[in-house]
C-alpha cells in the first residue's frame, strides 16, 4: 500500500471556490493543507516504514 | 537592460570573495580525496553524512529557475503556482518509489551512474546507451538554461560592467576549476555553502517583503484592483494542468542522473533517509515564500511581461533601496541566485562527465585504469563546459524550444528505473519498446501540428502513458 501513497497527490488538486479569506483563496488553503498532510505522510513513511519499501532479499 | 549597477561596491567584493572561496573548497576537496578512482571522484567515496548530503540535494534540486523562474510563474499565474510547492514535494515521493531498493544494490555493486544500474538490471548495451543519451540531453539543457541565466544576472546586477558573454565564461571557468580539482566532494561542499545561501536568502527576502510591502491580507484590496484574474475560480483545465504537471515532475525530476548519484553517495541508509525527510520540508520554506513574495509583487508591479515578471523580486527590492541595509539584502539575493545556478550547473556537468566516462568510454576501453578514467573524466569536463559556453552564447533562439522539452523526454527513462527495481522478470525488450513508443508519441505531439497538450495534458505525460501501456502489453503477451 505504501508504494501507492503517491496517489494522495491527486488530493492536492484545487476544487473549492475562490472566496478570499485573509488574502488567500479558499481552494489554496485546501490544496496547501493537502500538500502539508502529504508531506507528513511521506516523512512518516521514510522514518518509520522505510524497511517495508526495501527489497527483502537485499 | 538597466545601466545602473544594482550591486554596491561592497556587494561586488562579497561576490568575488564568495567565488574565490569556491576555488579554495575545490583545493580542499582535492586534498581530501582518498584515491584516484571514479568512485572517489564522482561519488565522494560514498561517504556523505546528513549535513552535506541534504544540502547538496537541496542546492542541486533548487536551480536558478527555482529562485527566478518560479517567482515569475507565480507572478503570472498567481495562486495556481502553489502547484510548485506540491511538485517539489512530489519529487521526493518519486525517489521513494526506487531509492529504498536501489540504494542497497548500488552499495553492493559499486554503481557510479544511472547507466550502471541499467546495465546491471537489464544487461542491454543498447538500452543503456539510450538512457545515457536521454540523460545527457536533459542535463545539457539544464546547463545551457542556467548558464544563460547567470550571464543575464551578472550583466543586470553590474549594470553591464560584466557583459553577458564574459559573465558566462568567468563563472564557467570557476565551476570547472573546482569540479576538476575535487570532483563530487568539491561540488557537494560548494553545494552546501550554496544551499545555505539560498535558504538564508529566501528567508531574509521574505521577511523584508512582509515588513515593507505588508502581508497578503493587507494587500487584498490592491490585488483585486490590479490583478483580479489571479483570484478567478478554478476551471477543469486548471485541474487537468495541475495533475499533468505533478505527473511530469514526479516521474521526470526524480530520475535526474545527478539526483540518483546523490542517492548513491550517501554514507549509509540513515543519512539518506534523514536527508530525504529534510528535503520534504524545504518546499514549504523555500518555494512557498517565493510564491507569496511574487504574488504580493504582482499587486504592486502589475502588467509586467514574461521577462519583467522574472525580475519581480529584484524590482521589489530595488524599490526599497532608500532603506538602510537594503544593499546587503540585494547582495544576499544576487549571491543566492548565483549560488542556486552554480550548484545546478556544476552537478549537471559532473553527471554528464561521469556518464560519458563510465558508461561510454569505460565500456569501450574496459581495461583502462581508474586513474586513466578519472583523468579522461576531468578532460571531458573542460570540453563539455567549453562546448556549453559556446552554445549558451551562440545558440539561435529559433532552436531554443528544442531544449526546453527536456523533461518531456527524460520522463521516459522513469519506467526503466522505477519498474526495474520492483519487477524482476521485466525484460529489457519491454522497457526498450516502451521507451521508443513513449518518446515517439511525445515527439509526435510536440513536432507536428497536433495539439502539444492533448486533452490538457503535457505531451510527455501522454507519451509516458503509452510507454507504460507498451511495457504492460509486451510483458503480458510475452508470457
Amino acid at each position: 500500500m505504501l508504494k501507492f501513497s503517491f496517489l494522495l497527490l491527486i488530493l492536492t488538486t484545487p476544487f473549492l471556490n475562490s472566496n478570499i479569506y485573509y488574502g488567500v483563496p479558499l481552494w489554496a488553503y485546501a490544496s496547501l493543507g493537502a500538500t502539508v498532510l502529504y508531506a507528513v505522510v511521506l516523512i512518516y513513511i521514510i522514518e518509520k516504514r522505510w524497511h517495508t519499501l526495501k527489497d527483502k532479499h537485499e | 537592460m538597466n545601466n545602473e549597477a544594482l550591486l554596491s561596491t561592497g556587494g561586488i567584493w562579497f561576490l568575488v570573495a564568495y567565488l574565490l572561496s569556491l576555488i579554495l573548497i575545490g583545493f580542499l576537496g582535492k586534498m581530501a580525496s582518498k584515491e584516484d578512482t571514479l568512485k572517489d571522484f564522482y561519488l565522494g567515496g560514498k561517504g556523505f553524512g546528513v549535513g552535506v548530503l541534504f544540502l547538496t540535494m537541496y542546492a542541486t534540486q533548487y536551480s536558478g529557475n527555482s529562485l527566478i523562474g518560479f517567482a515569475g510563474s507565480a507572478y503570472r499565474n498567481g495562486w495556481f503556482f502553489l502547484v510548485g510547492v506540491t511538485f517539489m514535494i512530489a519529487i521526493v515521493a518519486g525517489y521513494l518509489l526506487f531509492a529504498p531498493k536501489l540504494y542497497p544494490i548500488s552499495k553492493k555493486h559499486g554503481f557510479i551512474t544511472v547507466g550502471d544500474y541499467i546495465t546491471f538490471r537489464y544487461n542491454s548495451t543498447l538500452l543503456t546507451y539510450i538512457v545515457v543519451a536521454i540523460s545527457i540531453f536533459a542535463l545539457s539543457n539544464y546547463m545551457l538554461t542556467n548558464l544563460k541565466a547567470i550571464g543575464y544576472i551578472l550583466e543586470y546586477v553590474t549594470g553591464g560592467a560584466i557583459g553577458f558573454t564574459w559573465g558566462i565564461i568567468f563563472m564557467s571557468i570557476i565551476m570547472v576549476i573546482y569540479e576538476t580539482l575535487g570532483g563530487m566532494r568539491s561540488v557537494a561542499w560548494t553545494d552546501a555553502i550554496q544551499g545555505i545561501l539560498l535558504f538564508v536568502g529566501v528567508i531574509i527576502i521574505f521577511s523584508v517583503v512582509m515588513i515593507h510591502y505588508g502581508s497578503l491580507e493587507t494587500n487584498t484590496a490592491l490585488f483585486l484592483q490590479n490583478q483580479p484574474q489571479l483570484f478567478a475560480d478554478i476551471t477543469l483545465t486548471n485541474q487537468i494542468t495541475w495533475i499533468s504537471i505533478l505527473i511530469l515532475i514526479f516521474f521526470g525530476i526524480s530520475v535526474y542522473p545527478q539526483a540518483i548519484q546523490r542517492i548513491y553517495s550517501a554514507k549509509n541508509e540513515i543519512t539518506l533517509r534523514r536527508s530525504l525527510s529534510l528535503m520534504i520540508i524545504m518546499p514549504l520554506l523555500t518555494t512557498l515564500p517565493l510564491v507569496i513574495i511574487a504574488i504580493i509583487g504582482s499587486a504592486h508591479f502589475p502588467d509586467l511581461d514574461k521577462t519583467g515578471s522574472e525580475q519581480i523580486v529584484l524590482l521589489m527590492l530595488h524599490k526599497l533601496t532608500g532603506i538602510e541595509g537594503m544593499s546587503v539584502v540585494i547582495t544576499i539575493f544576487v549571491a543566492a541566485a548565483v549560488a542556486a545556478i552554480m550548484s545546478t550547473v556544476d552537478s549537471a556537468m559532473l553527471a554528464i562527465a561521469s556518464l560519458f566516462t563510465q558508461d561510454i568510454y569505460h565500456k569501450r576501453h574496459p581495461n583502462a585504469s581508474q586513474k586513466r578514467l578519472t583523468y579522461i573524466g576531468k578532460i571531458f569536463s573542460w570540453f563539455i563546459m567549453a562546448f556549453m559556453v559556446v552554445l549558451a552564447v551562440n545558440l539561435p533562439s529559433t532552436i531554443w524550444w528544442l531544449i526546453q522539452i527536456k523533461l518531456e523526454i527524460l520522463v521516459h527513462i522513469a519506467p526503466a528505473i522505477m519498474l526495474g527495481v520492483h519487477f524482476k522478470k521485466l525484460s529489457h525488450k519491454s522497457i526498450l519498446y516502451g521507451l521508443i513508443v513513449g518518446v515517439s508519441f511525445t515527439l509526435l505531439f510536440l513536432l507536428t501540428p497536433l495539439p502539444s497538450k492533448p486533452f490538457g495534458f503535457h505531451a510527455g505525460v501522454i507519451g509516458l502513458f503509452f510507454n507504460f501501456l507498451t511495457i504492460y502489453l509486451h510483458n503480458y503477451f510475452k508470457k
